[in-house]
């Protein structure tokens, strides 16, 4: 499959221009996207009831579509996959805010449904009318590769022509938490941000790269999983990586990225 | 039939029609039990729910008691495949489950004391973050294929399933283990009662008084694999996996599209993979969760695709919506039905309203057709499809 278009948000702001790479500027305190940036997605997009992560979501998708030159098309034949560790958990402890303030018979219809985890794939497919698969994931592990892996997968199916592959996390209360429950695990401050992909079938948009999949452990290796000291942090890590490596690749053509997953761990073990 | 669909030679299922395949496949034809108001979940919603009070799980374990369903069904599956964990160990195997609970950390004790005090004690959150489903599986058994929780809101089930199907048509995975579970819990019962969709007596699936829905938990589990893996295992396949289709709204984020043209996308995609005509079609397993706007659009488009000869039904009355495992166990179902050579019936259903032009299903009746429909249709716009095959 091929890399049409990429979109990132992160707390260096919107765009790839200057998506960072995981473990840059540590000395950064503030890892959080700043008000700005997202109410400049929620007016553009029209999305006044959307929660915070669906406006990281959608500042990421449109953004991809765009650089693939699709930005006021109807996208009828593109699926989308949203790739999340902890989803819109800050939206869903507004509900559990509900739920312990309120009787339970008095809670927000709004604030429920905007904690269900592909309500903001809802709101992507809204805006951009893509019609093809919307499927939201999660998990700790290899999410970003199977999600990678589950795109192809999409893609050589026939069931769409192009997918755009969201990896995306949220810092809230949660999150931002980790460290302190769970120090061993979480040793840093996470990463907030959205990283996109325009992924098709045929070379389009900006093609700035092909990138393949593979699987390398082999059958009955038992892979050492630690899921606990899974991070979002090495999740959102493989999705900006994985957009850097494109960027990179993009004056290099007929260039493929080949992208591994060995135990729990994304590797780039190939660049041709 | 498509070259090679992928055949199911496992089946796990727990919900208010049965425990096991056997046991479903028999209570599968009789009156289903009544819902009552949730005697376990804690909730003060005196609305009736399907909940599986026999069912006895820890919540201080990894994944709930959402993950006690389904390693439970799991276990079902596994055996009826014959599939021991070496074996399992020894092939790329890959893990799809569906589930809307399981997926977020919604343990409201947890979330009380960090609320209040920024800590929390670490268990839930290693409980929440171990007890992801799919990856749960995987280091179970030593898996090394993809796993994934699908968190498709009503579709999740659906979903797990057929993108598992994928797997095995594309070749990268020789077993796939997929299907759906959910628990029942005061934040789905709070949600759905604001949402205002929850009904006060048992669901009338596409009947004219219908008022909204039940709520219900469950699992299913189904082992996929190719027809030829099945054959050199020795295993024989109890029905396959012909299609698969999936389609957004690309509409609203509650309401579905008025004009159905998500949900027709979906079956003909699943009718298209599955190399067949909407007359191959022997009846539908209808998503028909009760409520006015679900029914009356499904319907629609059924008889738009099927004719006004469609038989359809629901079975949501005989489990309650039982949100990721409501497509898990309604594509169970299905295959049942078409391997007993006899459908279901939309329990619940009386008098045709001025919105559904065709009547569902008022008793079972034989069928010798190969193939038959289960649909699902999705909080969020998301509609999907699978087409079962009879075998044999």
């Amino acid at each position: 499959m091929f890399i049409s278009g990429i979109g990132a948000i992160s707390a260096s702001g919107i765009g790839t221009e200057n998506l960072e790479t995981p473990g840059q500027n540590s000395e950064i305190q503030d890892r959080s996207i700043s008000k700005d940036a997202l109410l400049s997605v929620k007016n553009k997009y029209d999305l006044r009831r959307a929660d915070r992560y669906t406006a990281i979501v959608m500042a990421s998708a449109v953004q991809a579509c765009a650089d693939a030159g699709f930005a006021d098309c109807a996208m009828a034949d593109t699926g989308i996959i949203i790739a999340s560790s902890f989803g819109p958990h800050r939206t869903t402890f507004a509900f559990l805010n509900d739920i312990l303030d309120y009787p339970e018979d008095q809670v927000l219809p709004t604030t429920f449904s905007h904690s269900v985890h592909n309500a903001a794939a809802s709101y992507v497919a809204s805006s951009l009318q893509i019609r093809g698969p919307t499927i939201s994931l999660t998990g700790f592990e290899d999410l970003w590769f199977d999600a990678l892996e589950l795109s192809d997968v999409f893609l050589n199916s026939g069931c769409c022509q192009r997918i755009v592959l969201v990896g995306v996390e949220e810092l809230a209360l949660l999150t931002q938490s980790l460290p302190s429950i769970l120090p061993d695990s979480f040793h840093c401050r996470l990463l907030e941000g959205s990283v996109a992909l325009l992924l098709s079938s045929t070379p389009e948009g900006k093609n700035y790269t092909s990138i393949t999949c593979s699987r390398r452990s082999s059958c009955g290796e038992k892979p050492d999983r630690h899921s606990s000291c899974a991070t979002a942090n090495d999740f959102l890590g493989g999705a900006f990586q994985t957009a850097l490596k494109a960027l990179a690749s993009s004056n290099q053509p007929g260039t493929t990225i080949s992208i591994g997953s060995i135990s729990g761990l994304i590797t780039f073990y190939k660049t041709i | 039939m498509a070259q090679s669909s992928p055949v199911i030679t496992g089946i796990g299922c727990i919900s208010c029609v049965g425990d096991g395949y056997n046991d479903t496949s028999a209570s599968l034809f009789q009156q289903p039990v009544l819902p009552a108001p949730s005697i376990y979940t804690g909730s003060t919603l005196n609305f009736p729910v399907f909940e599986l009070t026999g069912f006895k799980s820890e919540n201080d374990q990894p994944g709930g008691r959402t993950l006690a369903l389904l390693r439970h069904t799991l276990k079902q599956a596994l055996r009826q495949a014959d599939l021991s964990p070496h074996e399992l160990a020894s092939l790329r195997v890959g893990v799809c489950i569906g589930t809307t609970i399981a997926c977020q950390l919604n343990n409201i004790p947890f979330y009380a004391e960090l609320r209040a005090s920024g800590t929390a004690p670490a268990k839930p959150l290693i409980n929440f973050i171990n007890g992801s489903p799919a990856e749960w599986i995987r280091r179970e058994y030593s898996l090394n294929g993809p796993a994934l929780a699908v968190s498709n809101a009503c579709s999740s089930g659906t979903d797990a399933i057929g993108m598992a199907s994928l797997w095995i048509r594309s070749g990268l995975c020789d077993i796939a283990i997929a299907g759906g579970a959910d628990e029942l819990n005061k934040v789905p019962m709070a949600g759905f009662h604001a949402l205002g969709v929850c009904s006060k007596s048992p669901c009338r699936p596409f009947d004219r008084s219908r008022n909204g829905l039940n709520l219900g938990e469950g699992s299913g589990v189904v082992i996929i694999e190719s027809a030829e893996s099945a054959r050199r295992r020795g295993i024989s396949p109890l029905f396959s996996v012909a299609g698969y289709g999936t389609a957004a709204d690309g509409f609203h984020i509650t309401k579905p599209r008025p004009d159905g043209s998500g949900l027709a996308q979906a079956i003909n995609c699943a009718m298209q993979t599955a190399g067949i005509q909407s007359s191959d079609i022997a009846f539908v397993n209808a998503h028909g969760t009760g409520t006015g706007g679900n029914d009356s659009l499904e319907a629609s488009v059924l008889i738009r695709i099927f004719g006004t000869n469609v038989k359809y039904m629901s079975t949501k009355r005989m489990t309650g919506h039982t949100l990721g495992a409501a497509g898990a166990l309604e594509f169970i179902f299905t295959g049942i039905m078409l391997s007993e050579g006899k459908t279901g019936h939309s329990h619940g259903f009386e008098n045709l309203p001025d919105d559904i032009a065709v009547a569902p299903l008022t008793s079972p009746i034989p069928i010798n057709g190969k193939f038959a429909l289960s649909t699902s249709l999705a909080f969020g716009g998301c509609n999907s499809a699978l087409i079962v095959e009879r075998l044999g």
